[in-house]
């Protein structure tokens, strides 16, 4: 799990924010975890491209305009795409709804061993089960190390409604991966 | 049903989630041609 660095920081600090190079690295840096995040939630490889295109490419627009991220790159870009993908239902009217078959066929052809197939389809089944809302948070705190505050500020809700999202959703987790916790 | 604490089971929710992150071949992947639309616009 990757939390902000010193440089990352720097890097928003810095003039070299509209440096080509810094630019690369930071979409080096941060598309293929936007992408995985933007994947699992749409469930479709070229709608979760558009949404990786749209998220950085406005990004690039954002620095251009001067009005680039100023306190955290990795929430900017995580909410960049929140937002778009929460456009993207909204237009659709597709809430909490099932869109991970693209995900399964692609595992289908995966080497991998038994054990880890069997783990790795549960947990994706178990993540099938929650809520547009609950399976984002699950995926920015546990996948991406996302803290509260950042996970706040990419959903636009308060730190103590994202407490109960996740609380909620592990709840749901539990019961779907057969574990029961002692109380 | 398998018995675990509330601690462990995030630590073991956090494992599962790697797993799918860092599964190589899981996710197909992201187009060259979503990254050149990028590096042109950057440049």
């Amino acid at each position: 799990m990757r939390t902000m660095q010193p440089n990352d920081i720097e890097l928003l600090k810095s003039e070299q924010q509209s440096d080509a190079g810094t630019l690369a690295r930071i979409y080096e840096e941060y598309s293929p975890a936007v992408f995985r995040y933007a994947f699992r939630l749409l469930g479709s490889l070229q709608i979760a491209e558009d949404c990786v295109a749209d998220s950085f490419l406005g990004f690039l627009t954002a620095v251009e305009m001067g009005k680039g991220p100023q306190e955290n790159l990795k929430a900017y870009l995580f909410r960049s795409a929140h937002n778009w993908i929460v456009d993207f239902y909204r237009k659709k009217s597709r809430l909490d709804i099932d869109l991970d078959d693209d995900f399964i066929d692609s595992f289908v052809n995966v080497e991998f061993e038994a054990e880890n197939r069997i783990r790795v389809i549960e947990t994706i089944k178990a993540l099938d089960q929650l809520t547009i809302e609950q399976k984002e948070v699950v995926l920015l705190r546990y996948s991406e190390g996302l803290d509260n505050k950042e996970i706040a500020k990419v959903i636009h809700k308060t730190q103590g409604a994202v407490k109960a999202l996740l609380h909620r959703a592990t709840t749901s987790l539990q019961k779907e991966l057969k574990y029961e916790t002692n109380k | 049903m398998k018995r675990i604490s509330d601690q462990s089971f995030e630590r073991e929710l956090e494992k599962r989630l790697q797993e799918l992150s860092s599964t190589e071949g899981l996710y197909p992947p992201l187009s060259a041609e979503v990254r050149n639309k990028y590096l042109r616009k950057a440049n």
